[in-house]
């Protein structure tokens, strides 16, 4: 019972989440083990930049939000998210109580990438405001308004009833997530 | 569920001469009031979405993820 597990067995456990935190937020099972690979080879890599006793949880999540949205960034520039908006176009809005995975799934990808990660973090994974909002590096507020307007557009897409005019985000916290 | 329902008590305040402030969104955009979802469906999209997340945690792990994390450790062990 005593034995600490090692670096590389706390990387193993954590597999699971990092998955599922990367296929939610791509929306893309083949990329989301890309995503997950290369989080595990940065997270051995540096691992001695990693505080003992801290978050490894934590550590990890922002390993892996930050290569997706490395990429992410770069797909945009690319292709403008072509792709994307195509698919999102199709697809009906949905009883809230009939809802699929994957119509789940696609409702979460018209969302954008910082209130679909924010929703993630907090109500899927479970992480508290803060630790979320250290993963994304922003501030507990900001995450907190994303959370809620994550929601609130969330329901939008699935009933289809609008809950609030269009609000854009601040500019502020565009710039702040994009490390 | 979490929600905040929080009106400062200054905002209530009535007896200066001012006509009555239509609750303010000027807080900073952090604050800005955001629509609050009904508890039922916030609950619903937590249910939903945790259940979708579940069910990819709960998928085996791809052989070649543990493969990558096995080397990594037996490289380092071998050094």
């Amino acid at each position: 019972m005593t034995e600490t597990p090692s670096f590389g067995d706390a990387l193993i456990q954590a597999i699971p989440n990092l998955r599922a935190f990367a296929h939610s937020l791509s929306g893309d099972a083949q990329l989301s083990n890309d995503l997950v690979q290369e989080t595990l080879l940065k997270a051995w890599t540096h691992k001695d930049s990693f505080v003992p006793d801290s978050n490894l949880k934590a550590w990890l999540f922002t390993i892996l939000r930050n290569t997706y949205f490395t990429y992410y960034r770069k797909q945009q520039r690319e292709e403008l998210d072509e792709d994307h908006a195509a698919m999102s176009a199709s697809v009906p809005a949905t009883q809230l109580t009939h809802l699929e995975f994957d119509d789940m799934q696609k409702a979460l990808m018209r969302l954008s990438a910082d209130h679909r990660e924010a929703l993630l973090l907090i109500t899927a994974e479970g992480f508290s405001y803060e630790d979320a909002a250290h993963v994304c590096g922003c501030a507990v507020g900001t995450m907190k308004s994303r959370v809620n307007r994550a929601r609130s557009r969330l329901l939008e897409e699935m009933t289809g009833q609008p809950t609030s005019p269009e609000t854009n985000e601040d500019s502020s916290v565009k710039s702040s997530s994009s490390r | 569920m979490q929600h905040r329902l929080e009106t400062p008590e200054d905002c209530k305040r009535t007896d200066g001469d001012c006509p009555e402030p239509e609750r303010q969104p000027e807080l900073d955009a952090e604050h800005a009031p955001v629509p609050q979802l009904p508890g039922f469906a916030a609950q619903l999209i937590g249910q939903r979405m945790r259940a979708m997340y579940d069910s990819i945690a709960q998928e085996p792990v791809p052989e070649d993820l543990l493969e990558l994390v096995r080397k990594l450790e037996s490289k380092e062990q071998s050094k």
